[in-house]
């Protein structure tokens, strides 16, 4: 009996407001937004790929027909490695924006990624970018409460809310089905974008298909969770308040306050509790960190001396020309490997610094359930910051390989002794470059990424119990008159 | 009357509140500007040190050597930031206000950003502007939305409509009230930041104020038109609302993706590469044809001659260098061109949507704009040639450190001329506004 009252309360919430004109013109509107914004990126997210493939291609090319030459002037030459982001960034393109998604990689040199899209707009990119995740994020709660707020409290202003009463609903199965009528219509702005963005990821032929739908397989149940809580804060406002007009401004402040004030507050407060340091700062200290540690471009420094002079002893010869191997190449492979631990250990400071910053901002998504969805989206998307960091490390990572394999040819195959003027050039030949693998990147698992955070996925759970204490109390203490 | 209403409006707990909420907004944004001016400054002013100690430190290890010396030594430009960037902190947040580059190739350096999180940045600064342009206009429909509504849906308008010949001015009255209310807020915003911060008071500064107000007028205005119609208070709340949401961000974040999308920018990517290419690749070819350039480049150095047979020699060097700017000069143009297209259709965009103009101008007031930033890296560009053709002479002819008076060697600045073009910043709002008031007004007339 008790379960065919909510049902019945269910299905007439949900019915009445797919019965509106209004209502499905606006989920209409809605849907359209979004496949527009999926339309758009996909376009956009191909041409990137395509300019990205094409570059990749011949960086590649370049590399492999570069004539002969000395290994170390290689190493100077460098690579190129892109960044392409996620298929799913057409769904929510989190980061991207602010991401550069090049990087110059050469010698005893740590080059960070430049030119982001942002670094390229003007002030409309700080309006924020147009993507399903935007519009699912924060307008269809704006519209949720809209199409919400007088569910409880017109009733009341109506009197109908005690005639439903006094034929045996309780206050907790109206509050229930209120609740539930208004989440289940909600979904209508939910689902069908799903299947269009794994569509068009598939298309895109990125990635596997099995990651796209273990992806989005988390994504809806979030959202799922997202628009409960959306919906359960509009039928508790609705049924606390006096007036249906009350709701609505309340709600909105509500609104005003989650989705635009908070999430901005907390960034902000992010920034001034774990500053970050200037790039000119970073440099200056990791130069005079690596200063200390050798300079192998400094003939005096006495590490290099050290090592020197044991070498000597070792190979009992009386000068470094005299060694069976390219002493210079040596050296050089010695010095990366110490700038390569200093940069490493500098730049993990630095990235604890964004961790830091990254934690507040999930750690507030225990404040403010719509930073919980932006975070959880974005890794399910894989458009996240952590994503990012893996480019880098792959970067520096092939950097380091490619720098020290190049050493190794410099240390085995050049001559120790400078050859004399207008002497045959102290170089190998260009097929050596071909044997060096190209740079592959490869995405993020989402299983790793959600490891590192798991935070905002732990927060919507703790929403989900928020909700039904809201609903729970509002249905115990609903006021009929 | 008037005093009646005043009372009304100040007796309603619920306006205060909000124009308290506005104030503790606008406060916070302030303080955030003066954070970033704090910040900024800070960076410009170690810097200065900085580039002292490496000039010193490589000055110390390779006297001998200039080209060497000039190898590792970065001469920093500062982009002058004028204290009004602390209300609208623009791109200035990823785009560094100082940037160092050494007499190598410059494209490979130009790009270089300052280090920022990429979330923080996605979010956007909580600055004045941002106040400004989002949160006002929620104040001003809260405030306004139900003005003739509430009365009817209390069913005063009726009593009123036999009492008074003129329920325009009654409302219009109401509505002076609040603009006036709203109006001191923002006043009394802005004159706290000019204390706190010490804008100095000059022109960009009244024009940045008056832009503001102008804003605050058009919403006004805008929500005199829409209750005009005499619709229900829920109505009017979810049309000014649709209109808000709207303009702050359906509109805007679509024709930012629109532009992504047909203006792209990939020059940035092609002219890395052809900078690398031009460079690197000059290793391994013939010395003459690049002197060949170089000379042809700059004349002036012909007297520096490089032999096919010779070892390695600066001046090759620097001339190998230079060919990576050549090679990628083109695309480095193209780039430049695209951004400036970009930001043209967002001023066109912003002719119609006052937020976006808003934004716009007074970026280009506080100078963090992109055009600030177009015309800083035009200067960079003319810095780094000064200053490789000042040192060239010495490092060709094998001069040592000490033909360099390095004190001299300090950082520079750069600042921008502001241009203001009145027509262009006022018009819009102008126009924007007496359209909707005359059409206001036609519905005013048979109010009653």
């Amino acid at each position: 009996m008790a379960r065919s009252t909510l049902q019945l309360i269910i299905s007439k919430t949900r019915q009445d407001l797919m019965k509106g004109q209004q209502n499905l013109l606006i989920t209409a509107t809605i849907l359209l937004f979004c496949f527009l914004s999926i339309g758009v990126g996909f376009i956009k997210y191909n041409d990137t790929s395509a300019q990205i493939g094409k570059y990749r291609k011949e960086v590649r090319e370049q590399w492999e027909h570069r004539p002969a030459k000395h290994p170390h002037r290689m190493a100077h030459y460098g690579y190129l490695v892109f960044r392409l982001g996620h298929p799913l960034s057409i769904f929510d393109n989190g980061l991207d924006d602010y991401l550069g998604n090049v990087i110059f990689l050469e010698a005893h040199k740590q080059n960070s990624a430049n030119l982001s899209e942002a670094g390229s707009s003007g002030t409309l990119v700080r309006f924020g970018t147009f993507s399903s995740a935007f519009i699912l994020q924060c307008l269809v709660p704006l519209i949720i409460l809209f199409l919400g707020f007088g569910l409880v409290a017109k009733e009341r202003e109506d009197a109908t809310l005690k005639i439903l009463s006094t034929q045996g609903a309780s206050g907790r199965e109206i509050i229930w089905g209120k609740v539930l009528g208004l989440w289940q219509f909600s979904l209508l702005f939910l689902v069908p974008v799903l299947p269009v963005v794994f569509f068009v990821a598939v298309v895109s032929e990125a990635v596997v298909w099995t990651d796209v739908v273990f992806r989005l397989l988390t994504i809806l149940p979030a959202y799922m969770v997202y628009y409960f809580f959306i919906s359960s804060l509009t039928i508790f406002i609705s049924a606390n308040s006096r007036t249906a007009s009350s709701a609505l401004v309340g709600l909105i402040g509500f609104w005003l306050v989650l989705v635009i004030f908070l999430p901005k507050g907390i960034q902000f407060a992010a920034q001034n509790l774990y500053p970050i340091p200037s790039r000119i700062a970073f440099e200056t200290v990791l130069e005079k960190d690596i200063l200390k540690a050798g300079d192998s471009h400094n003939p005096d420094d006495p590490h290099f001396k050290n090592i020197k002079d044991s070498l000597l002893a070792r190979y009992k010869v009386g000068s470094t020309n005299e060694l069976p191997f390219n002493y210079s190449g040596f050296v050089m492979k010695e010095g990366e490997r110490i700038s390569s631990q200093i940069y490493i250990s500098h730049q993990k400071e630095l990235e604890k610094t964004y961790r830091d910053q990254q934690r507040f901002s999930d750690i507030s998504a225990f404040v403010d359930p719509m930073v919980a969805i932006r975070n959880f989206s974005m890794i399910a998307a894989g458009t996240d910051y952590y994503s990012y960091t893996q480019f880098q490390k792959q970067a520096e990572d092939y950097r380091y390989k490619m720098a020290q394999k190049l050493n190794d040819l410099q240390i085995e195959k050049i001559s120790n002794i400078k050859p004399e003027k207008g002497g045959p050039p102290a170089i190998i030949e260009g097929d050596n470059w071909k044997k060096f693998p190209d740079f592959e990147y490869r995405f993020t698992s989402f299983s790793k990424s959600i490891q590192q955070q798991w935070m905002p996925a732990a927060a919507l759970i703790f929403w989900l119990t928020i909700c039904v204490l809201m609903i729970e109390i509002s249905g115990r203490n609903l006021k009929l008159i | 009357m008037k005093n009646y209403l005043y009372k009304q409006f100040y007796r309603n707990k619920a306006y205060t509140i909000a124009l308290l909420f506005l104030f503790l907004a606008g406060m916070m944004a302030i303080y955030t500007g003066k954070k970033f001016l704090d910040k900024n400054q800070e960076i410009i002013s170690k810097t200065e040190q900085y580039q002292k100690e490496s000039i010193d430190k490589n000055v110390k290890y390779h006297k001998d050597d200039l080209g060497l010396i000039l190898y590792y030594i970065k001469f920093n430009l500062i982009n002058e930031t004028p204290k009004l960037a602390a209300l609208n902190i623009g791109m200035r947040d990823i785009k560094p206000s100082i940037q160092g580059v050494t007499i190598r190739n410059l494209e490979e350096q130009r790009y270089n950003a300052d280090f920022y999180n990429p979330a923080n940045a996605a979010v956007g600064n909580f600055d004045f502007s941002f106040v400004l342009v989002f949160l006002f206009p929620l104040i001003i429909v809260a405030f306004c939305y139900n003005l003739i509504s509430e009365e009817e849906e209390s069913g005063r308008w009726k009593l009123l409509s036999v009492q008074s010949s003129h329920l325009g001015k009654l409302v219009d009255a109401k509505l002076l009230i609040r603009f006036l209310a709203v109006s001191t807020i923002y006043l009394v915003l802005i004159a706290i930041a000019i204390v706190w911060i010490s804008i100095p008071l000059n022109l960009p500064l009244i024009v940045f104020i008056l832009s503001g107000w102008l804003y605050i007028l058009f919403w006004f205005v805008l929500c005199r038109w829409i209750i005009s119609f005499r619709r229900s208070s829920a109505q009017n709340a979810l049309i000014l609302l649709i209109v808000w949401v709207g303009m702050n961000f359906i509109i805007p974040m679509g024709s930012n993706i629109l532009i992504q999308k047909y203006y792209p920018v990939q020059e940035s990517l092609k002219a890395v590469m052809q900078q690398r290419e031009g460079y690197h690749n000059k290793w391994d070819e013939e010395k003459l044809p690049t002197m060949e350039k170089f000379y042809t480049a700059y004349p002036q150095f012909k007297g520096f001659k490089v032999e096919e047979n010779d070892e390695f020699t600066w001046t090759w060097y620097y001339a190998m260098q230079h060919m990576g700017d050549l090679e990628a000069s083109s695309s480095s143009k193209q780039y430049t061109e695209k951004m400036q297209k970009r930001n043209k259709t967002a001023e066109i965009l912003g002719y119609f949507l006052p937020n976006v103009h808003t934004q716009l101008t007074e970026a280009q007031l506080a100078e963090t704009g992109i055009n600030n930033q177009l015309e800083y890296g035009r200067a960079l560009q003319k810095f780094h040639e000064e200053k490789r053709l000042s040192f060239y002479p010495l490092i060709f002819s094998g001069q040592n450190a000490d033909a360099v008076n390095w004190n001299l060697q300090t950082t520079k600045s750069f600042t921008n001329h502001l241009s203001i073009d009145f027509l262009k910043i006022f018009l819009p709002y102008l126009i924007l506004i007496i359209s909707l008031t005359i059409l206001s007004q036609f519905k005013f007339r048979k109010l009653c």
